[in-house]
């Protein structure tokens, strides 16, 4: 382990020495700027996305990004945040990444140097797949705090280190990214007195993706290969003692094969991805995901000036698909239930359909968007409402609805008490 | 020589007498037509390659102010008539970063993408309506990204004189219906400088036909003399249903520049 992790570091030396030398050694070093901005944010929030009973939760947030461009050198990018949020209970351990309730993230902080047909990224940073809107299976390599107040899924998004060395020509370029830091996605967990979770993956792991990505007249496509580990967590039975169960959280490995393309057809955009996620560990019935195909289309197009419309149908086929409510025991199907609707395996095939809408008016001064996904079959869907006014370039006024529907062994239902209401005030600089 | 062959080359020298000097004033004195000036007019400001820093102000009928940066980098391709373009919004932080590029294609849809910095991800755009606003601005994409003069009928109105400016005033019309729907205007009237061949004013009207807005153009420079070319630096619309006016301000600009290809590149619209 030691030697290989020394040869990937002579590696990274030698691909930045090699570009420091194609820039030229003689860099002028007194030509660098340090540009930066940011924002203040103090929002309201009727409830929490953590599955708790915590209702009218006030947070204010300070958000700051900066770029130091040290022109042949390269430059620097940094983006983080830092919160306070009342009824925020101070955790022992703050690594337990379960809980999600954090105080602060550095999301991006990486070293990028261009030339003509290279461009090498090293650090903490977001890297984000997929042309589809909402819904991309070929998304693997950044993880999401889904329990983050926040309005926007972007926003909820954090940076793993990565090595991201990229080759451009005039219409393709191909992606070679090593991640030797893995995190999961942070998802809501059940809260039961008697249950504590212990998170079991360990989060230094290498992981590796590549990509060849086209763009050439009309048409945008790409192929891609993932192999990591699943963001989303397994859930499963560690330990049975006297009022107490231990229940594990670990992310199997798996290999993701992809691909994406968009196509411009005049005022419409089609838009297509689908993923074959292959998980290597050994399927337990119930406590491990399984292997599945994912696949989304869709198209966009603008109508009266200000009015975009954004529509897809997605799919997902899960392999050796068990039910999970066959189960006998109470207290295995409990986890059970709670590790298919975390992984989306409620159902052997489950597809439905995604809409958004967004209006712009008043010289864009005021948007409304309406967004939604709704599962067939199951009815289970998730609901969101927005409206933004920015009167001027400072400030910025948001009013937003999240509701989640469906039976409660669903995903979307599952979600149920997620549902909030916010209010948003920003200030940027 | 017989009598008639030299009757018919006399009187082929007296009709090139009496012509010559209508020939000569055709060349030099006579009007150019309505549909000529307003080709001359479309191909005035087709500079070969920009590079600049331009301002756009939008303001309120309450005279609230929004100040947008941004790079403009233009390249006119080798046909002479499409260009490519990208625009990097530098202010205000909230989109900074945020890269538009458009690909022109005269004969089909344009080719469109913008980088958005907030989702990390470079996303193709339908084709624009050209009645869309330029980013909330009261310029629509088609009035940035001029129609082609064929698709409408044009009139020489008469001459006037606005700030200096000694101009044809040429009323455009829609050909059809459709022309009309896209664009959004039943008519324009462009008041065309006859020095430079630029617009120094145009009034453009609804598809009812009220007016809608008015461009004006200042500090109008001659960039390129061999081929008659002008970068306008000041351009100003003002809806005139709505109160809200935009200046969109040309600051620090290289004209005729080399401007490398891979600029135009959707792959890198994300390079910041």
């Amino acid at each position: 382990m030691l030697r290989a992790s020394c040869y990937r570091a002579v590696t990274v030396i030698l691909c930045a020495t090699m570009l420091w030398a194609e820039c030229g050694l003689c860099a002028d070093v007194d030509e660098w700027s340090l540009t930066g901005s940011g924002s203040v944010r103090m929002a309201y929030w009727s409830g929490s996305r953590q599955l708790d009973d915590r209702e009218h939760i006030g947070r204010a947030e300070l958000w700051l990004r900066g770029k130091v461009d040290a022109k042949k050198l390269g430059s620097i990018m940094a983006d983080g945040w830092v919160a306070a949020e009342t009824g925020n209970v101070a955790l022992p351990d703050r690594s337990d990444v379960l809980r999600g309730e954090r105080t602060d993230r550095i999301r991006e902080l990486y070293w990028k140097i261009t030339t003509d047909s290279m461009d090498l990224r090293i650090g903490r940073q977001l890297i984000l797949w997929g042309r589809a809107d909402a819904i991309n299976p070929t998304d693997s390599l950044t993880p999401q705090d889904f329990t983050l107040l926040n309005p926007l899924d972007s926003g909820q998004r954090f940076g793993n280190f990565s090595v991201q060395m990229s080759y451009l020509m005039e219409d393709w370029v191909l992606r070679a990214v090593w991640v030797p830091e893995f995190q999961a996605d942070i998802v809501p967990l059940l809260r039961v007195p008697s249950v504590s979770y212990r998170y079991l993956t360990d989060r230094r792991q290498d992981q590796y993706a590549f990509k060849f990505d086209r763009s050439s007249g009309a048409v945008d496509w790409s192929i891609s290969y993932f192999d990591g580990y699943e963001r989303r967590p397994d859930i499963a039975l560690l330990a049975i003692a006297p009022e107490q169960l231990v229940v594990g959280v670990s992310n199997p490995p798996v290999r993701v094969f992809g691909f994406d393309a968009s196509l411009g057809a005049g005022r419409y955009v089609l838009r297509t991805e689908g993923a074959w996620r292959k998980i290597r560990a050994s399927a337990d019935e119930f406590a491990r995901q399984h292997s599945s195909v994912e696949w989304v289309i869709g198209g966009e197009r603008s109508f009266l000036e200000r009015l975009d419309i954004n529509m897809q149908y997605f799919a997902k086929w899960t392999a050796d698909f068990v039910d999970p409510r066959t189960v006998a025991d109470p207290i295995l199907r409990g986890i059970a239930l709670q590790e298919a609707v975390l992984t989306d395996e409620t159902r052997a095939f489950r597809h439905g359909v995604t809409l958004r809408a967004a209006y712009r008016w008043d010289n864009d001064t005021w948007e409304a968007e309406l967004s939604g996904l709704a599962a067939i079959a199951t009815g289970d869907s998730i609901l969101r409402a927005r409206v933004t006014h920015a009167p001027n370039d400072r400030i910025k006024a948001s009013l937003g609805i999240e509701r989640f529907r469906g039976p409660p062994f669903s995903p979307f239902g599952f979600l149920q008490d997620n549902s909030t209401v916010h209010l948003e005030l920003r200030y940027s600089f | 020589m017989s009598q008639t062959t030299r009757g018919c080359y006399i009187g082929m020298l007296w009709a090139l007498a009496i012509a010559a000097p209508w020939t000569v004033a055709a060349d030099t004195g006579a009007e150019p037509t309505a549909q000529t000036i307003m080709e001359r007019n479309f191909d005035a400001v087709k500079i070969w390659s920009l590079d600049s820093q331009a301002t756009m102000v939008l303001t309120t009928a309450r005279g609230e102010q929004r100040k947008r940066k941004m790079t403009v980098i233009q390249k006119l391709r080798s046909d002479g008539v499409n260009s490519n373009i990208r625009i990097r919004f530098l202010d205000p932080s909230d989109i900074a970063g945020t890269t538009f590029l458009q690909i022109q294609n005269a004969a089909k849809s344009d080719d469109q993408w913008i980088y958005l910095p907030a989702l990390h991800k470079t996303r193709r755009l339908g084709a624009n309506s050209q009645r869309d606003s330029f980013f909330g601005s009261d310029f629509s994409y088609g009035d940035i990204l001029l129609p082609k003069v064929s698709l409408y009928s044009h009139a020489v109105l008469r001459s006037e004189v606005i700030k200096g400016r000694d101009c044809y005033v040429i009323e455009s019309k829609p050909l059809d219906a459709s022309i009309r729907e896209d664009y959004g205007y039943a008519r324009k009237l462009n008041w065309i400088d006859k020095a430079s061949l630029v617009e120094a004013k145009v009034e453009y009207y609804d598809v009812e036909g009220t007016l809608l807005k008015t461009q004006t153009t200042a500090d109008v420079n001659l960039v390129d003399a061999e081929r008659g070319r002008w970068l306008v630096l000041n351009r100003t619309m003002i809806n005139h249903q709505t109160g809200h006016t935009t200046l969109f301000q040309l600051g620090e600009h290289k004209v005729g520049a080399a401007v490398a290809e891979e600029v135009f590149s959707s792959n890198r619209l994300d390079e910041n």
